[in-house]
């Protein structure tokens, strides 16, 4: 009887065994119960919704019965990255955030349901498909927002598709990715708006200073090109130009660390959430670099990578006396301002921006009937196309071209940037004149 | 919703959690901490050594292990086993000694030579006196032993169990007018079934009823998943429950006596069992993977869960026949057939449950003969296991341990119990809130999910600690079993159930590989729940604690009860 008893072990292990598999599941449960809970957008079945763009036009409403986009297909693809859809796969989209946002989840009581359950976006989804249309299938991404009032207004992100449509095998590379907001670029010339910014601040001789420029400039025995010979040239001659000589001595001068220091300040390190939506981060090299790399870094080359959305905000506190209205993309009655730049040097990059556009671009030109100030980059991919020789019988490399900038103008007080992937042309030729394009066309259906 | 309703409403949440801890807690100390003597049922004097006899199937031998341990010359490490029949006749068998057992100068042969008070033994030369205690000391005894049910009432706990279900009721009932009367109906059943069970256990002068309050708390958690899932199902849950209240009582009170497990009833039990599984193998239908299923009438019923109940009633055994060699390849061959009938029928899950359980009754049963057999049976069995696995199991265990890298197909249903049972929190979201109940197999595989997700993950541990909490009690009733056929029958039980469990739970949670299979009580599915009080029926006959169990007979005569 005892021997036999002894034996009753086997059922003590295995109610042991189930004992330490609760303990790892309840740990689990504890570090993971949030991600879990909050997993699967289209679970909640009390959650009801609707979104609506800026003229309440439908984009998307959802409850326990069935989940709903926009009648049209043009709105429904040039809006697809604002909305995403109901299967999550566009991480920032709104459908999935503002879902998750009507969700809350904390340990004690699981999820809960809040009762707000519309929406409307200060998106315009007609200037969203015009934005779309423009992209005309190109990668790349047009933003803009009112630097007054902090209102998104556009966000066209290509290439995009349909959610209602019927998907091929292949779809376009990056297809659920949100070009405006999770998309980090090499800024190219873009990023000396913020070297300026540190130069201003902190450069007492700055304005005094005069760069030359033959088209090379070599420190510490590496050679920096530039695009052009700028021959001889103050600062705000230097900007228009977007001459990398000078800019290689001004970041130097500036220092890697107040380049890291002034990137960080001013947002373009960090994931600026607007409202629910999800951004992503941006990055430079923070590891020592020598005169050169941080030469590269001031120019916006190096490792600088930045997102579209971190650099139309950028401006659009430029354009505000340096005061960032809160920018959001969900309609709010109030919203918050702060500083995110010194105003005067905010002023003075405003003043340059302008000057970017009147000595440099051509202002009357390129952008007739514009009070309009702006800046071009262009950042290199590494990319090539092999059978395109240039004058010097180097292959014409694929860059990604930016134009971002603003209007100075009391009715139409908007910030805005434009990136296209891997184009030919330059900042100005291709996303300056498709922004004037836009520009026109948003200033005639917004009055 | 008038505002005492929301505010009831609001508290019944945390009142269903609170009073879930306080019933398990209670049992907890009931069972498991309480007093718990050994009974005394004869004495052997041994030089002037007074040695008591304290189950009714003893070992006596020269090893530690033995019951009746004595430390003589000549005397084999188990030499003999004296056992005690259903009717009070003691017997005496020789167990292969090498030095010989006497009854009186009378050598024992293999049948055993019955013993009596007074008698004298000769074990191996070692001369002893055998004294069985009679009806009045035993009632002596008796009187020094401590009541089941004395230190934690079980009718205050019962009454807690009532309070929860009518809260359980309250929320159910509010949450889902269209079927207010099914659900009140089937609430107001299970009050009445242990009530009913309770008063007669009163009748019987019995006090032990914290296995009953376990189950009905379990059949309760059960009854509100059937409510929120399927309450269309409602009707026949309450068919289910009575019936498995039923056959619970009628199996403990057939238990009670010893003779009818005897060889006989058992060879006529595992005969309806292969029976069963034969016109299974033949006549099943074939549901989600499985032919597990017999429709006889437009009822359909797992016939694998009752032979769950066969294979524990028929792999138990008493001491004598432990040591029977034959005994044991009647086991094996027994459980091959079972293990393989279910692999035939596709039943993965049910193969599993049977195969560990085969291993724990093999390993508590087994002596050392026996050690050669067990191994062929457990390779033979491994076997089929592999057999069984290759086909259409493997795709479950690709998935397995990663699960949230394909939510929409392999992982589709582990993900979405893990992000409902995560949604509940502690507390629970409460009926009709919750989604997961929408997703097939929310109320049998990922039924752990679907009580956290309406009742929290502290409820839903209360559920699995109810069923540890019988599995330590089998385990410290088995100490004290009067037969090893009661120990070796609570601990095969709760082993069934505990590996169910795992796999249920740890199977939707991603520690396990999916399996399908029931949670004990608590899946919707009838036969299961029939099957799992059956087994409860077996914990109940080795609980020997004074007026502890309706499936024991009274230490001594109820003419001599008196008090």
């Amino acid at each position: 009887m005892k021997k036999i008893v002894n034996r009753s072990l086997a059922v003590t292990i295995l109610a042991i065994g189930i004992i330490a598999g609760l303990l790892v599941y309840i740990t689990r449960f504890f570090e993971q119960g949030e991600n879990w809970a909050l997993y699967f957008p289209g679970t909640g079945d009390s959650v009801e919704g609707s979104i609506y763009d800026r003229g309440g036009n439908l984009l998307a409403s959802f409850n326990a019965d069935e989940q709903r986009y926009s009648d049209y297909a043009s709105i429904r693809e040039a809006c697809y990255h604002v909305t995403g859809d109901y299967g999550g796969r566009v991480g920032s989209g709104l459908i999935s955030s503002f879902w998750n946002g009507l969700r809350h989840y904390d340990i004690i009581n699981g999820v809960t349901i809040s009762d707000d359950t519309s929406i409307s976006l200060t998106v315009d989804s007609s200037l969203n498909i015009f934005a779309y249309n423009l992209l005309a299938g190109r990668s790349g991404a047009i933003m803009m927002m009112n630097y007054k009032t902090g209102e998104i207004l556009t966000m066209a992100s290509s290439p995009s598709l349909d959610p209602l449509a019927e998907e091929d095998e292949e779809l376009p590379e990056g297809v659920f990715i949100n070009r405006c907001v999770n998309a980090t670029y090499a800024p190219g010339s873009v990023f000396k708006l913020i070297t300026s910014a540190a130069a201003i601040e902190n450069l007492d001789n700055l304005d005094e200073q005069r760069f030359y420029c033959d088209g090379d400039y070599i420190t510490s025995g590496v050679l920096i090109k530039c695009s052009g010979e700028h021959y001889n040239q103050n600062f705000e001659q230097a900007l228009a130009n977007s001459c990398n000589v000078a800019f290689a001595q001004i970041s130097i001068q500036v220092g890697q660390e107040r380049l890291i220091e002034y990137a960080e300040k001013y947002g373009f390190l960090s994931e600026l959430n607007i409202d629910y939506m999800r951004t992503s981060a941006g990055h430079i090299m923070t590891e020592y670099a020598g005169d050169p790399e941080t030469a590269w870094i001031g120019i916006g080359q190096s490792e600088d990578l930045i997102t579209p959305y971190a650099m139309m905000r950028y401006v659009a506190a430029i354009a505000n006396g340096g005061m960032l209205v809160r920018p959001h993309i969900i309609y709010a009655d109030t919203v918050t301002a702060s500083r995110l730049i010194e105003e005067s040097t905010a002023d003075r990059l405003k003043e340059l921006m302008i000057n970017n556009v009147e000595k440099g671009y051509g202002s009357y030109y390129t952008f007739p009937d514009l009070k309009i100030g702006g800046k071009t980059g262009t950042g290199e991919t590494g990319y090539y196309i092999e059978e395109d020789l240039d004058e010097d019988g180097d292959p014409d490399s694929l860059s990604n071209v930016w134009f971002t900038g603003f209007l100075y103008d009391e009715e139409h007080p908007w910030a805005f940037v434009a990136v296209i992937e891997k184009d030919l042309g330059g900042g100005l030729t291709t996303t300056g004149v498709m922004m004037n394009t836009f520009l026109h066309q948003a200033i005639k259906s917004m009055s | 919703m008038d505002l005492l309703t929301q505010y009831a409403l609001i508290a019944s949440r945390y009142i269903i959690v609170l009073l879930s801890l306080a019933i398990i807690v209670r049992c907890i100390r009931s069972m498991l901490s309480g007093a718990y003597e050994d009974e005394y049922w004869g004495f052997i004097t041994f030089g002037d050594e007074e040695i008591p006899i304290l189950h009714w199937e003893n070992i006596i031998g020269r090893s530690h292990t033995s019951d009746i341990f004595l430390d003589a010359r000549n005397l084999s490490r188990t030499h003999a086993a004296l056992v005690r029949n259903g009717k009070g006749v003691w017997k005496i068998y020789d167990i292969f000694s090498r030095g010989g057992v006497w009854v009186n100068n009378n050598q024992v042969k293999a049948k055993g030579l019955p013993v009596q008070d007074g008698d004298v033994l000769n074990l191996g030369g070692n001369p002893m006196l055998f004294h069985s205690v009679s009806d009045e000391e035993r009632a002596e005894f008796s009187e020094r032993r401590t009541s089941a049910g004395k230190t934690v009432l079980p009718s205050v706990t019962l009454f807690e169990l009532t309070v929860l279900q009518l809260f359980l009721l309250m929320q159910l009932a509010l949450a889902d007018d269209e079927h207010i009367l099914m659900i009140t109906g089937g609430f107001l059943l299970i009050i009445l079934l242990e009530w009913v069970c309770f008063a007669l256990m009163k009748a019987m002068h019995r006090n032990g009823f914290e296995v009953e309050t376990l189950a009905f708390y379990l059949t309760t958690f059960g009854l509100a998943v059937v409510c929120i899932s399927e309450p269309a199902d409602l009707y026949k849950q309450m068919i289910l429950i009575t019936v498995s209240v039923v056959l619970f009582i009628l199996l403990g009170l057939w238990l009670r006596n010893i003779r009818r497990v005897s060889h006989a009833v058992r060879y006529v039990v595992a005969a309806l069992a292969l029976g069963l599984l034969g016109i299974n193998v033949a006549a099943g239908t074939v549901s989600y993977g499985a032919a597990n299923w017999l429709t006889i009438g437009g009822y359909s019923f797992q016939p694998s869960e009752l032979v769950k109940v066969a294979y524990v009633f028929c792999g138990a055994a008493t001491l004598e026949n432990l040591y029977h060699r034959r005994n044991l390849i009647l086991f094996i061959g027994f459980s091959a057939v079972c293990v393989g009938a279910l692999a035939v029928i596709g039943d993965f899950g049910t193969a599993l449950i049977f195969f560990i359980c085969f291993l724990i009754i093999s390993f508590m049963r087994s002596g050392s003969i026996a050690t050669v057999f067990l191994a062929v049976g457990g390779a033979v069995m491994a076997v089929f296991m592999v057999l069984l696995v290759r086909p259409y199991v493997a795709d479950r265990f690709s998935a397995w341990g990663h699960v949230w890298e394909d939510v929409y197909d392999k992982g589709y249903q582990q993900t979405r119990a893990m992000s409902a049972a995560a949604s509940g929190g502690l507390f629970g979201n409460m009926p009709g809130n919750g989604w997961l109940h929408r997703i097939f197999a929310a109320d049998t595989d990922m039924v752990f999910a679907l009580i956290c997700e309406n009742y929290g993950l502290i409820a839903a541990l209360c559920c699995i600690i109810a069923i540890l909490t019988l599995a330590f009690f089998a385990i410290r009733s088995a100490r004290r079993g009067r037969s090893t056929y009661y120990s070796i029958a609570a601990c095969a039980s709760v082993s069934i159930m505990m590996v169910q469990l795992a796999l249920n739970v740890f199977g939707s949670v991603d520690l396990l590989p999916f399996t399908g299979v029931t949670f004990p009580f608590v899946s919707k599915g009838g036969t299961s729940l029939i099957s799992c009080w059956m087994l409860m029926a077996f914990l109940k006959s080795a609980d020997t604690r004074k007026q502890g169990s309706f499936a024991v007979i009274p230490e001594f005569k109820r003419s001599k009860e008196g008090s």
